[in-house]
Parts: C-alpha cells; structure tokens; sequence
C-alpha cells in the first residue's frame, strides 16, 4: 500500500513538472543577449538587464503591434521582492490584447532553458489604493516559479506581443530603468504609406538607424547607469524616451492627426465637451452655491470650494476605448455621487461654472513633473486635468494666470486639491505646461511657478534669555499661497495631538530643550493665509563659557536647510519651488549682559536665482537679528544647482556664528 | 473568571481564565496521524458544526440597527473631538463558517474620509463575499446600496472569481455611513486551530462601542480561549446556551504612531482569540523511547506541549548513520565543545540560507509536503539537492539537533514566544503563542542557544537604521551566530522540550556588551571649520546583525552605497563620506567593521576671534531621540546596547581653548552615560571618551518623562561645544592655517 502511495506521489509530482517545465532551446536573441559581458560594469542594481528591446509596428497609423524582448542576469543576492514588476506588461481590456507571452529562465549552471507559456503567466487587475479603478489589467511572470528553477546569477528572458488601438497615443520606448541596462533598443516600424515621424527626450539617445523592415527606424543604446541612485532632492532624470508614429506620405503637411497642439486640444475637446453636459441639477447646485453672491469671484470661489471639499477623489474609468483616460462622468454623476477623479472634478466645476452662465475649461497637465510635456511634441501625454476661468480686472495681480492666444487671461485652479484655494495653484502644477482643452481655441500655455511675493513665509520670534541660558520664545509664523495650502494641510491631516508632535520634533532640531509648548493656528481661505503661533521654553539653551560669558546663535528656529549634493551620473534637472522668508528675531538680553559679539552681517546673491540678507542689530537691550531669503523658483542644471547649493551652505554657515553675551 | 495582572510596567492584561475544563492529551497512534481523530471524534465535530451552523444568531436575517436623531445630529466626535470619522460601533461575530462585521461611521468631514466609504473585496474559492452599505444623510434621508451598486471586474484571467468595489455615493458633512459584510466560507476548512487577533482600535479612526462576539467550537475536540489585553474597561461575557463569548469595549482612542513602538499587542486593545486541539496529534514515526502519553495533571498545562515537542524530536531529529559521520567530519580537530557546536551552527545556517534563498514553489510544495516522514538524512537531500522537494523551517532545526546529538552534545529543544507577536503570558495556554524553536546546547557546562533557521532579508529597503544606533524594523530575522537567539525571542521565557514536565526558562535579552558599536575616529579641523579624517565603525550582536542584513541582501558591487546611504550618512550632515572597506558581512560570529573618511565642510563655526565646534563628531548630526513631551504607549527597544567611542580631533594651529567645561556624565546601572574630555595642547589634540549602556528594553509609559529627561541630558552632553580662541600665544601659531597652506 505504501509503495502504491509513493508511487503515485511520484507520478502526480513527474506529470506537474513536465507539464510546468517543457524543456526547449534558447532563441536567437536569447543566445545573443546572453554572449553580452557585463562583468566588467560596476552599476550596482538588484539585477541587470542584458536586453531591453521593444519594437512597435504600426498595422496602421491607429493600430500598433508591440514585441517587447527583455533579458536579466540575476545577482546572488536578487529576491522577488527586488525585481519590482519586470517581466511584466500592463494592459487595458477591450483596448489592448496581449498576443503572446513566452519566457525562458536559464539556469546559471548552463541546464538547458525552461520555457514558460501563457498560460503560466498570472493575469490580474493592477491593484492601486483604494481610489483607483479601472480595467488596467497585469500579466506577470510566475517570479517564485521562475526563481526557484533560474536559482541564482542565472538569466531570465521573455517576450510580450501585444495589440493596441493606439489611436491618439504615440509608441513610445524609455531607455533609462532602475536598474542598469547593457542594452537596449526601439524599432518603430510605419504603416503601409506613411512614414514614422519622431522625438527623443536627450540627444544623448542619438538618431535613428534604418531598422530590419522597409521604413522603420531603429534606435540604439548601450550601458545605461540606472535612475536612483544618489539623486538630490527636487531631482527629475531625463527618461531617455523617444515617442513615434506615423504620418501620411501621401499628405504630409496635413495628415498628422497631431501635427499641433491645438490640433490635439480640439481631439480631445471632442471626447470631453460632450460630457459637460448641464443637467437641472447641476443648474440647480450652481443656483444655490451662488445665492446672495453678487461678486463674480465670490460666486466662483463658492463653486470651486464646493467641488474641491465636497467630492472626494476616486478614479472609475472603466469604459473600454483608448480615450477613457480622457473622457470624464457626466457633471450630474459626479454631483449625485460625490466622488470623481481630476478629469471628474474639473468637469464638474466646469459645469457648474456654465451653469451659472460663467465660463470655464478644462486643462490637461502633468502633475509632479514639470519637464513631462516637451513643447515641440504634441502630444497626449498628460496625467492630471485643472480648470482655467476667465480673468477680469478684479483677479489679484498675484494669482496663477496663464494668457493663452485665443482665449486671453485665464485664472488656473486646481478642484482635485482638497485645501489649495482659489488663486493658488499647488506646488505639483507649476511651471510645466498645459494643453487648454477647446475645440477651436486650445493651446499649450506655460503654468505660472508662484512668485516670492505671493509665496511667502513671515517669522517673528521674540526671545527672553536668562542669564542660566534658559530661554523663552514667542514664534509668528505667516504663510501665504501654496506654502501655506501645504502647511494647512499638514496640520490639518495630523490633527491636534500629531501636528503638536511634529511641531515639538521641528524645534527641537534646534532647540534640543525645547519644553511647554503651546500652539494656536488660524487659516483664511481667500487669503490663502496660514497663521501659526506657538512658544515654549528651553533651559540652558545658550551655551555658557566660564562664568561671565553666553553664546547663542540667533536662529532659534530652523534655518536654510541642506542641500544634498548632485552625485548622480544620471541626465536631468533639479525643480526647486520657491523659497521667500523674512524672519526678525529679537532677543531680550539677561539683566547685567551686554553684546561682546556680533556675528558679521552676511548679504549674497545670484543674479535672478537667489538673493539673502542676514543682519545683526542692537536695539537697547535687544539683540535683533534679521534674515531675508528669496529663491526663485526654477528648474536646475547641474552647475546651475551646485551654484546655489554652494550658496545656500554659505547661508547656513551665516546662521549659525553665535553671538557672544558677556556679564558687566 | 477574571484576574488582573499588572507586572514590571508592561501591558495590562485582562484575561477571560479556560473556559472549558482542562484539556485532555492523547498522542497518535504508531500507524499514522489520521487515526488520532476517532470516527466519533469526527461525528462529534460534524454535529458541532451542524449546531453551529444553525445558531438562530448566524441564520437571522441581518437588518439595520436604526440610527438615532442624535447620532445624525453630530458634529463633532465623542471619543477625539479633532476626528474627522468615528466608528460609533462596530460588531464583529466570527464563527468557523462565517465571518460579519457591521461597521456605523459618522464621517464628519468625507475629503477627509473617503477611504472609509468604500470597500474593496474579492470571492475566493474558499468563500462567498457579501456586503451591503447604507447612507443615512444629516437630514434623515437613507439609502442602501448592494452587490448591484458594486463595481465589479475579473480577478484572475480565466476564473469566475470577482473583485468587487462598493463606493458609497452621496456622502456629505456629518453623514452616517455604514457596511456590513459576511464572509461565508460555507463549511469548516481545515480546522478552526489557531490564533485569531482582533485589533479593537483603527489609525486615525477613534471607536466608540466595540463588540466582538466569537462561536466557540465543538468543546470536546478543542480549548477555546479569548484573552482581552490593553483593554481595562473592556468587559467578556460567555453566553454558555449560544456558545458565544462577547467582547466589548467603548471609547478607544485611535491608535497613535510614536517612535519606538513594540508590536501592536503591546499597546493596542487587542482580542486574542485562540483554538487549540485537545488531542495533540504527533507526527508519524514512532518515538525513541517509551513515553507515556498520560500527562500528571499537576505538572501544569504546558506539559502537554513540552511532551509533544519532545516526542516530535524524538521521532525526527535522530540521528542517522550519515549524519554521525557528518557530525564528525564537521567536528573533526575541533579543540573544544565551544568550537564543535560552532561548527555544526554555521554549517546548518549556511545550508538553511541556501534553501531559504529558493523561493517556494507551491505547486510543488503540496505534493511533497504530504510525506512528512523524513529522516535527517532526507532533509541533507532536500536542502541541497532535488528542487521539487520542500522541507520546513523545523527539519533545518532537527538537523542540527541531530548533528549536535551525534558530536556528543547535550541537547533539549525550547519553543519559543515572539515578541513580534504577542508577549508571554503563562496563563495563554496554547501552542500558538510559543511559535519559535530553537536548541539548548551545553557546551563546557553552560547551556547556550543555537538558532540555525535564520537568513538575510529578502530584498533591499525591508531593513532601516532610524538613526543608525538603533534598528526599528526589521522584517525577517538576520541571521544569528551560535549563543545567541534572534532579538524577538529573547527576553522572555521559553518552554524545554520534555516527557511529561513543564519547564520554563529564563531566556533574558543578551548583555548590552553582546551588542557593541565601537566607534574610533581620528580627525582634523582646519581653521575654515572643515573637518577631514577617517573612522571605523565596529558593530557586534544585535546591531551588526541588523546591519548585516541590510548590505547582505545587496549586490557586492552596491554594498559600500549601500553602507554609506544607510548606515552613515545620516550621522554626519552635509559630510562628504567615503567607504573605505566593509568586513564581516557573510560571518555573523564576527564584528561588521566599515571604516570610511569623512570630509565635513564648515563642521567648526568660525567668528572673527574664535572657533566653536563639537568634540563629538559622531553625534553632531544627532536630534534628540524622544522630542514629544508625552507618551502614550510603551517604549520598546529592540535590544540591549553598548556604546564605547574613542577619537581625537586636532585643532588648527594658532587657537587656544577659551572655555574647556566638559559636558555632564550620567553614569547609572539600567542606563549609563560618561564622556570626558582632554586636551594636549602640546599636539592640538582635543581627546573624546565616551561609553553609553542601555540595559532596557521595556519601558512603560509612565516612564516616559524619565527616560526623555536622560536621553534629552544625554544629547545635550553629546552636542557640547567647545570655544576655541585666536591666540598670538597659542602652540603652532606660526603655522598658517592649512586653508591658506592649499593656497600657497
């Protein structure tokens, strides 16, 4: 009984694995990715990829094909967590259908390869957080499967094939990965009767080759140094991409379906405009935010507080063609439901907007990038949509104002975000571009960066020193703009008991001591103002040295913060947000000290990026030290970047020379 | 019953006594495990489930509790006024079958909330999913929304299952907004055996009224016991008709993120819901001795368990002809028991991270996993040979105690408490709460510990250095040299292994010396106030092991970024550092040294007369470790430590001390702090000497303004400065400063 047992043991455990495991020969480009020799290549990275290769063919100007051909060498020390999503594809159903999907893993120990079909790759919904959910769908490598057949330093190889309606979407191919690529390579093959027109992010990608097929172009790099690694703050790496499609031959300076931006605008204005649709109960929200408000600016910043506080953001698109990602709910939903993503709510205020017999359009940005949409480029490749309404001589000289050819000033605000009010634009959209989404007069404008005199920080600390070094100090804190939508929203989201914990760990970073502190906050919308107002108390703050003398560095509160230094090798910039502080401190000298000495006054400069004044005074028994910062905002080359950092560390260096107090 | 603990300022625990009476041991028959559940044993069990299954509470038909025009009416919270939701209850009933939560949210402000107005869920094969909602507006207005209203996609390409996404629309300031959902698994799966964990309270979500009823299954087969800790108010009832004991607590504040934090059970209310089998069944394989299998009840309650755990070694750590030749190859030349124990360690741990670096092939797994009846010498196989075949975490630990058995050594096993889990309680009579294993091994006299089933974290960024001194998570266990245990099993007490006793041990943290971090530096500060020079950083026990794993599960060729990231930049600020060497990643029975330079611009403050900077530079980076004024849960360290610092740091030439006061030591048993200072002038040389002991590990919130008062002390001394002035007099003087020796 018991041989019987085994026996069939065997058996099930022998049919499994040869079901799981047919044994086959590598490829061709398998073999030749494999004869690749990266042992004398020192970028580190939980893997290497041996071949990143993608070849887009167009069936025609609407239709692609994609083979996509990726090979790894596995380090010794690569887990399933530390391979991310490679060996994968994401894709949408009912717009993209995956073809094929074969692997090979290549034991280190030269066994021959064990292949893997699609039937073994897992298929499942991409999994967001809970307010995203669409028919985005992942097939996946079975990485546990393959790792424990590959083992370690051994090669994994795979191949999708996959059918798209590209339709208004360029094919694209990123060279630059996490991980440190040998080399890789974009075909773009054209349609029959059209040619492939083209862009790269870098001229480091280099131009095209002719590639295997009548037309195509073939795009090729090697030893890529991998995104990541020691990148300063503020940091956006070139992506090393190129986007493609294709034009007529026949018409060429007509036929591209986007050969502008306002071109692209009117496409996508045909899939949004008809949703705008003004329902009564749309006409009829609008009616009630705005009674009793004769002002055109109070009616709109009614409507636009309404849409930003009371729908919460969840992301359905669920509709099965290449435009849902563009193509929002019907206005009345969105109300009826109270929830909806960026396009969602920006439709809705756009409504609400008409309704009322105002106006308003709906603007497509890339949020969190400001480099994303290069100018020259037309073309859909945006991930967050705003509102722009109709300027007036009443819109304040300070708000976020674009001008657009055809349509003139337009106020820009954002409904997704729950706090920044309206005449501030938060941080994440400035200073990239937008694409005004109008059927006849779209554009491509620049986004406002916030200027120093509309993004501002006002400190006031007054400061009681004892002659034990105790100290006492009172903090004003002013925020205007964007900074202060932050810091509101910080506080806010923390709640009393951790914004109180937060702010004790922000003082104790230069007050180790710091005690008792008690704190009050106001803020006003229309003013986009954050006022915050603590003190506390710290003993033996001001080091003594002997017996008659204090020292004491005046910056009580956080100074100039550190600048990380540019290490990486990778191309790109450093976006810096703008930076605009006054601060005045006073300290009160102990009974019988006086002033031994003042630390040197300190001003700088970089023409039109960053300019500081630090000044010490003493005004009859105070000791008052003034300090102004104005950084512009702006995006940073590296020398540029290492200009200001060097500077800001100068600054530093400034705040930090103590006063020296010494007893009569 | 009920009793109160209150020990050593650790958790309260509350705790419902057995409810059932004592429970019964019998071992498996020689012929297999299967035979251990009597055809009437497994009639009872499905009549149990049958009574279970048609308990009038699980078949009434679910209907809304009403909401009262108070509860409509609020604006505010009760429990956290500042809260922009609260749970105003939330009812729990869990049987094996089935699984209900009903959950009431008053949401005040919804941009706020909006994660709490939606769910997510999936059916399994296992069970059917079913979930309604209701929204009650301020106004009275209600609506119920069902499986129609919920957005639904496919879950694995090819399979009927569903995900399932039920937003509730509508939700305005000061809705009401609530979800029941049944989870119907249909029948009893595996067995109800286990520990259930029911956290009482929510992040960011305070609870007013909390019930948690459990069915408790057939009595005969199985002790079912529910323990309340952290909970002083919460109150248990045992409904002894319904078989149901019920939970229930009020006014739980929302659980609040504060730094240094043991495991949830420390400080949450928490319901520890456990199913243990009355008839232990022992795996296949008949023991190397006569063992009776009747239990003296006065042996205590765990008897039972040391009785099995011992019959299982018995059965499967013994030791084979290939292994006794093992044993002596590995121990062969070996001067002492010390260095033969060593050995048989790293040679199981080495195998165990091998295996352990495979991942499971599940697939596989199942086939294999039903032969359990492995000898040593198929484990030997296993590990090293034949990937289709999987063995557990036990048989590594088997093996070592077969080899350690065959080199002559004196052996027991010990289960176990996790300190990530749940801490000990002798009164929590279950298996469930003594998952680890481990081996007692005397050597020279002296029990020690062998942990041999430990491996580096999978993966990059599952470790991280808060601030470099003190790891604070650390998501699988490093691996542990022999004497030693992993962190989470120490300091608290372990169960031996034997026929028919109870036998608890100490098992105490290890000695704060265990876990050194030797720091030696030798710097020069030039008169710009730049600071230039090399160090070493030498980390022995919990620490390096901690450190280990974060470069071990790295490529080589990313370990010094890795070390540099991790481990050192955030001590020194704006310093330019450089990894110079690493050594003792792979052997955990030796020290992880790194030793790096470091280049510090404007480290010193310099004014027109003099020079200010730290001695201490490798705490000038420091923040104070405890800045909130209060506490609300424990203090948990993870280890106890040792600190020893030694360096020197030259001044430019040219200055003279202005002020030489030294910072304050604060020299104590539990916690120990001394640092001196000395200056030879002669050499420019400020000297820095500083040792710091940390010999707790618990700390209870009471405590907390105790503990803050020492570390805030402590970072004061740590970032004293020194005043050094401009002197015509001063030794060197007439050496420029080496700014303007770069110039020249």
């Amino acid at each position: 009984m018991k041989f019987l047992k085994a026996l069939l043991r065997v058996g099930v455990v022998t049919l499994l694995t040869a079901a799981v495991t047919a044994r086959a020969g590598n490829p061709p480009w398998v073999q030749a990715a494999l004869s690749t020799d990266v042992s004398d290549w020192k970028e580190a990275g939980a893997f290497v990829w041996l071949l990143d290769s993608e070849s887009a063919q167009f069936e025609t100007p609407n239709r692609t094909r994609t083979l996509v051909r990726q090979v790894v060498r596995l380090h010794g020390t690569s887990r399933p967590s530390a391979l991310g999503s490679i060996g994968s594809i994401t894709y949408t159903t009912g717009i993209e259908r995956i073809v094929g999907a074969h692997a090979w893993c290549i034991p280190a120990d030269g066994k021959k390869a064990i292949t893997y079909s699609r039937g073994e790759f897992s298929d499942a919904p991409v999994r967001t957080i809970n307010d995203v959910w669409t028919n985005r769908r992942q097939i996946s490598l079975p990485w546990n499967r393959v790792l424990s057949d590959v083992v370690f330093e051994g090669v994994v190889a795979w191949e999708f094939e996959v059918e798209a309606d590209s339709s208004i979407f360029d094919a694209s191919h990123r060279f630059l990965r996490d991980e440190p690529v040998a080399f890789g390579n974009f075909e773009v093959v054209p349609a029959p009767g059209t040619h492939v027109v083209w862009h790269a992010t870098d001229s480091s990608i280099g131009q095209p080759v002719g590639g295997g097929k009548p037309g195509s172009l073939l795009w090729q790099m090697r030893r890529i140094t991998p995104a990541g690694l020691d990148e300063p703050e503020g940091f956006i790496h070139d992506r090393l991409e190129v986007a493609a499609r294709c034009e007529s031959d026949a018409n060429e300076l007509t036929a591209s379906r986007l050969e502008s931006w306002k071109t692209l605008s009117s496409l996508i204005a045909d899939v949004i405009e008809p949703r705008v649709e003004i329902t009564g109960d749309v006409a009829a929200k609008a009616a009630n935010l705005t009674a009793g408000r004769p002002a055109r600016w109070d009616r709109v910043r009614a409507l636009s507080e309404f849409v930003q506080r009371d729908i919460t953001y969840l992301s359905l698109s669920l509709d099965r063609t290449s435009l849902a990602g563009y193509r929002p709910h019907l206005p009345g939903e969105t109300l009826r439901d109270r929830y909806g993503d960026c396009k969602d709510k920006a439709s809705l205020l756009v409504g609400l907007l008409r309704a009322c017999g105002d106006n308003g359009f709906v603007v497509l940005a890339f949020a969190g990038n400001p480099c994303a949409v290069p100018a020259d480029w037309p073309s859909a490749c945006f991930n967050h949509a705003i509102v722009a309404i109709p300027a007036d001589d009443a819109v304040p000289a300070d708000w976020p104002v674009v001008v657009a050819p055809d349509l003139g000033r337009l106020v820009l605000f954002d409904p997704t975000d729950s706090v920044a009010p309206l005449g501030v634009l938060p941080q994440s959209d400035q200073a990239g571009r937008g694409l005004i989404v109008h059927r006849d007069a779209g554009s491509l404008v620049q986004l406002p960066s916030e200027s120093a005199d509309s993004f501002h920080l006002d400190r006031r600390v007054a400061v009681t020193l004892d002659s034990f070094g105790g100290l006492r100090a009172s903090v004003e804190e002013t925020r205007d703009g964007a900074g202060a939508a932050d810091s509101f929203s910080d506080r806010t989201s923390l709640r009393d008991q951790r914004f109180g914990d937060a702010l004790q760990t922000r003082i104790v970073g230069s007050v180790p001591l710091a005690k008792d502190l008690r704190w009050f906050d106001s803020w006003q919308p229309e003013a986009a103002r954050h006022l915050l107002k603590f003190d506390f108390a710290a003993e033996r703050h001001a080091r003594s040295m002997g017996r008659d003398r204090l020292l004491i560095s005046p910056q009580i509160i956080e100074g100039t913060p550190r600048f990380d230094r540019w290490k990486t090798t990778v191309k790109g910039t450093v976006w810096l947000p703008v930076t605009s502080e006054h601060e005045v401190v006073r300290i009160s000298l102990p009974d019988g000290f006086v002033i031994d000495e003042v630390p040197e006054n300190f001003a700088g400069e970089i023409a039109g990026t960053v300019r500081c004044k630090l000044e010490y005074r003493i005004e009859g028994s105070e000791f008052v030290y003034e300090r102004i910062l104005v950084q512009n905002a702006g995006l940073f080359e590296k020398a540029g970047y290492e200009s200001l950092r060097a500077f800001m560390q100068k600054l530093g260096d400034a705040e930090r020379r103590p006063a020296i107090l010494r007893r009569r | 019953m009920r009793r109160l603990l209150i020990d050593r300022g650790e958790p309260r625990f509350f705790f419902l006594k057995r409810l059932t009476p004592e429970p019964l041991l019998s071992f498996a028959d020689p012929d297999g495990p299967r035979s251990a559940m009597k055809s009437s044993t497994r009639l009872l069990l499905f009549g149990g489930m049958l009574v279970s299954l048609a308990s009038p509470a699980l078949l009434a038909r679910f209907e809304w509790k009403p909401v009262s025009p108070e509860e409509r009416a609020e604006t505010h919270g009760q429990v956290e006024p500042d809260a922009a939701a609260e749970l105003l209850f939330w009812e729990i009933e869990e049987s094996d079958e089935r699984t209900t939560e009903y959950t009431r949210y008053k949401i005040y402000e919804p941009e706020k909330t909006a994660d709490l107005t939606r769910i997510t869920y999936s059916d399994s094969m296992l069970a059917d999913v079913e979930v309604r909602a209701r929204l009650v507006l301020p106004d009275g207005t209600e609506r119920e929304f069902g499986e129609d209203d919920a957005r639904t996609r496919e879950q694995t390409k090819g399979s009927s299952a569903k995900e399932r996404l039920l937003a509730v629309p509508g939700v305005v300031p000061n809705s009401i907004v609530e979800f029941w959902r049944e989870i119907d698994r249909g029948q009893p799966g595996p067995g109800p055996e286990g520990l259930h964990n029911v956290i009482l309270q929510r992040e960011n979500v305070p609870v007013r009224q909390v019930r948690a009823c459990f069915h408790f299954p057939n009595e005969r087969m199985y002790d079912f016991q529910v323990f309340v800790i952290n909970a002083p108010d919460a109150k248990l009832e045992k409904d002894a008709r319904e078989k149901t004991i019920t939970v229930t607590a009020s006014r739980l504040p929302a659980l609040l993120t504060e730094p240094f934090l043991g495991a949830q059970t420390d400080y949450a209310a928490t319901v520890l819901a456990v199913t243990t089998r009355r008839t232990l069944q022992i795996g296949a394989g008949a023991p190397g001795e006569n063992v009776s299998t009747k239990i003296d009840p006065d042996a205590g309650p765990w008897a039972a368990f040391a009785t099995a755990a011992y019959i299982q070694r018995k059965a499967l750590a013994a030791p084979t002809k290939r292994v006794i030749e093992l044993a002596a190859k590995l121990c062969e030349g070996a001067p002492n028991e010390l260095e033969k124990a060593r050995r048989i360690h790293r040679y199981v741990q080495t195998l165990y991270r091998a295996f352990s670096a495979k991942p499971m092939d599940m697939q596989r797994v199942r086939v294999v996993n039903a032969t359990r009846e492995r000898t040593l010498d198929e484990v030997l196989d296993f590990a090293t040979g034949y990937q289709g075949h999987r063995i557990m975490d036990s048989d590594f630990v088997w093996l070592a105690a077969g080899l350690y058995e065959a080199a002559g050594l004196e052996t027991s096993t010990v289960l176990l408490p996790d300190r990530r889990q749940t801490r000990f309680n002798p009164d929590f009579v279950s298996m469930y709460f003594l998952p680890g294993m481990a081996i007692r091994v005397k050597v020279d006299g002296e029990w020690r510990f062998s942990y041999p089933t430990s491996a580096p974290p999978p993966g990059r960024g599952f470790i991280w250095l808060e601030t470099g001194w003190f790891a604070h998570f650390i998501g699988t266990i490093p691996v542990v040299p022999f004497g030693m245990l992993p962190w989470n099993y120490e300091g608290q007490k372990a169960l031996v292994a034997q026929a028919g006793k109870q036998e608890f041990i100490d098992v105490p943290p290890s000695a704060a010396s265990d876990s050194l971090i030797a720091l030696m530096g030798a710097f020069q500060l030039d008169a710009s106030g730049a600071l230039t020079g090399r160090a070493r950083r030498r980390l022995t026990g919990h620490v390096a092991m901690s450190a280990r794993g974060s470069l071990a599960s790295v490529p080589e060729a990313d370990r010094d970024r890795i070390a540099r990231v991790r481990l050192l930049e955030g001590q020194f600020p704006g310093a330019e550092v450089n990894v110079e060497g690493i050594t003792g990643i792979e052997d955990p029975e030796q020290p992880l040294e790194i030793t790096f330079s470091l280049t510090w611009p404007s480290y010193a403050v310099v004014t027109r007369d003099r020079i200010v900077f730290q001695p201490d530079v490798f705490h000038a980076g420091d923040k104070p470790l405890f800045p909130s004024p209060t506490r609300r849960h424990p203090v948990s360290f993870l280890w106890r430590r040792q600190e020893v610092m030694r360096m020197g740091i030259q001044l430019p030439p040219g200055f003279a001390p202005e002020s030489l006061e030294a910072p304050q030591s604060f020299p104590g048993k539990a916690l120990g702090y001394e640092i001196k200072y000395s200056y030879d002038a002669k050499r420019r040389l400020v000297v820095v000497n500083r040792d710091l002991s940390s010999d707790v590990i618990d700390i209870p919130a009471s405590a907390y303004p105790t503990l803050k008062a020492w570390y805030d002390a402590v970072h004061v001394s740590d970032t004293h400065e020194l005043v050094f002035v401009r002197s015509e007099s001063a030794p060197g003087n007439t050496t420029p400063p080496a700014s303007e020796r770069a110039e020249q």
